[in-house]
């Protein structure tokens, strides 16, 4: 891991923060281009941001990560079960929504909150996932 | 309390909370009807169970409001409430006319009470959560008139702040709405239309403000954070709310007949509705999280941030599940819908209530700031009791919605609603057990304002 040089503090790096975590929530409504922004912020600033954005900015990142990763798993499972207009389309639709949708949501909307106050947060389970 | 004419807000909250618990009970027959469609048939058949569970459900939420505004208003104005005498005439006006329509429900047949009640004048019964006699719906507007000129005047000859402006603006949209409840033409399409103006406007649009404004009065109070801090909150959550929520409407219009320009404006504008509540959400945490200091009375904090938290869940969370037009084409009028209502009226309505009662019963009973800490474990257990029973409660009702819309919608060969019942039962038997688990935690909540009242009052260090 590279250790960062703690340049991006005060306004500028809790702006960041905060943009961090609403890419990442973003990213649970409209995946993809959220997550493109994110690992573009992260490949930016891994290496000068502060303790704040950099707690912030790598767990949006990662979470980011996984969650595109179950919607895209989601819509693979679709496509091979039979397609959009299948009968299995909306259930594994309505099974990803409340299952994974909740689950990804609230940890992102107290990492917004928390950034939004200046204090740093760790994602339960995906907090300690380093990149 | 600061103002003796807050006292009246007293009795609104008791009844209530009484009203509260004949919604539950009522709700676990129903629900145990779905699995023993028997159950107490003939006397309390499952329309009228529901009747009296939805109908129950809004008079006590409206009590509640009307607590909550004759408690607020007075201390946010500065000023005494302009009448007490009338705002205590208007309780029991209320509170008669809804024990006689109950008892009508469950007295007489439906038909019965619409002949007694001379609905052949101006018929206005017989549709859903507006069941009421036309005489008790001109009862409701009288209540709610004098009552917003009791508020109104109030708020005119006092302090105008921005959260008892919000609160009036939702309050009067709450009385202008339900006049379309008197509106019932023969053209079944123009009836939904107008009959979700009522329906729709009052709980996702002028509640959300009556919502918002409670919510910001108790962090006001329980935070000590500036005023201005809120208000600047509630300004652009109001302004969210009504922008989505008006248009919104469109997500009712989809199937009834309207054109068919509403399944584009009902999805747009109804996948924005989740914003608000999410806003909401921040803003109660961020509140919270600069606190300037610590108020005693932890279980009100924990139904304010509990109501954020759940709202976003059950209204815009469980709102956005079904409702862009192409998902809500197999889900509507399913179990989804029934398990969005709970969480959402539970998130939403319910608790804003319960936090303001929480917040203002110490008061009103003599305390100085806060009940005992015995009675807070109490309460503090009946929400944690309450709040996990109803997203059980949610989870299960939206298990039953996917398997019933599976079923009975999709497929080639779609199955006939009462088999697919059958198919979904146990998720009904699972519904109830939790139905079960949610009572108890109603009567942990009611022992709260019993337990410990000889008790010294909770201090922030307890």
């Amino acid at each position: 891991m590279v250790e960062p040089e703690r340049q991006v503090e005060g306004v500028e790096g809790k702006t960041l923060a905060v943009i961090s975590e609403g890419l990442y929530l973003l990213n649970l409504l409209f995946p993809l281009l959220p997550l493109i922004a994110l690992a573009w912020l992260w490949l930016r600033h891994r290496g000068s941001a502060g303790r704040l954005l950099f707690n912030h900015l790598r767990q949006a990142f990662v979470g980011a990560v996984i969650a595109t990763l179950l919607f895209t798993m989601a819509n693979l499972l679709i496509i091979f079960l039979g397609g959009y207009r299948s009968l299995h389309a909306l259930v594994i639709f309505e099974l990803y929504y409340i299952i994974c949708v909740p689950l990804l949501l609230i940890p992102g909307l107290l990492g917004l909150i928390k950034a939004m106050s200046g204090q740093t947060y760790r994602f339960p389970l995906i907090g300690r996932v380093d990149v | 309390m600061q103002y003796q004419s807050q006292a009246v807000a007293k009795p609104y909250f008791i009844a209530a909370i009484a009203l509260f618990v004949a919604q539950v009970l009522f709700g676990l027959i129903m629900g145990l009807q779905y699995v023993v469609g028997d159950f107490l048939f003939p006397e309390i058949p499952f329309n009228v169970a529901r009747m009296v569970h939805t109908n129950a459900l809004i008079v006590w939420l409206l009590m509640a409001f009307m607590g909550a505004s004759y408690y607020l208003v007075p201390e946010e104005a500065e000023t005494e409430l302009y009448s007490p005498a009338l705002a205590t005439l208007m309780f029991w006006v209320f509170l008669v006319a809804a024990a006689l329509t109950v008892a009508g429900y469950l007295l007489l047949s439906y038909s019965t009470l619409a002949e007694i009640t001379m609905n052949k004048l101006l018929p206005t019964m017989g549709r859903e959560f507006l069941e009421q006699p036309t005489i008790t719906k001109i009862g409701i507007v009288i209540v709610a008139l004098a009552f917003l000129f009791n508020v109104g005047m109030t708020i005119l000859r006092g302090r105008k702040t921005v959260i008892n402006l919000v609160l009036l603006l939702g309050l009067t949209g709450l009385a202008v709405f339900f006049l379309f409840a008197f509106y019932n033409p023969v053209n079944l399409v123009l009836d939904k239309y107008f009959w979700w103006w009522v329906v729709h406007l009052w709980v996702e649009g002028v509640w959300e403000l009556i919502l918002g404004a409670i919510l910001a009065f108790v962090l006001v109070k329980t935070t000590g954070v500036d005023r201005e801090v809120i208000e600047k909150w509630l300004y652009v959550i109001i302004a969210m709310t009504l922008i989505t929520g008006i248009v919104g409407t469109g997500h009712h219009y989809y199937w009834i007949g309207t054109p068919e320009y509403w399944q584009w404006w009902g999805s747009i504008f109804s996948a924005m509705e989740p914003i608000p509540f999410f806003m909401m959400t921040v803003f109660a945490f961020n509140v919270v999280n600069k606190r300037r200091r610590d108020h005693p009375n932890k279980p009100a904090m924990l139904w304010a941030l509990g109501t954020a938290v759940m709202a976003f869940l059950g209204a815009g969370v469980w709102g956005f599940l079904h409702t862009l037009s192409p998902v809500n084409y197999y889900t509507h009028g399913s179990q989804i819908t029934a398990a969005h209502g709970h969480m959402a009226f539970y998130g939403a309505y319910v608790m804003i209530n319960i936090t303001i009662i929480s917040y203002a019963m110490p008061l009103l009973r003599g305390r100085n700031a806060a009940n005992s800490a015995k009675s807070q474990i109490w309460e503090m257990w009946s929400f944690w009791l309450m709040t996990i029973s109803m997203v059980f409660i949610t989870l299960f009702l939206t298990g039953a919605g996917i398997l019933q819309a599976y079923l009975q919608r999709m497929g080639e060969n779609p199955q006939p609603f009462m088999v697919v019942q059958e198919h979904i039962s146990l998720f009904y038997w699972l519904r109830e057990i939790a139905g079960v688990i949610f009572l108890i935690g109603l009567v942990v909540y009611i022992a709260s304002f019993f337990v410990g009242q000889n008790d010294p009052e909770a201090t922030t260090a307890n």
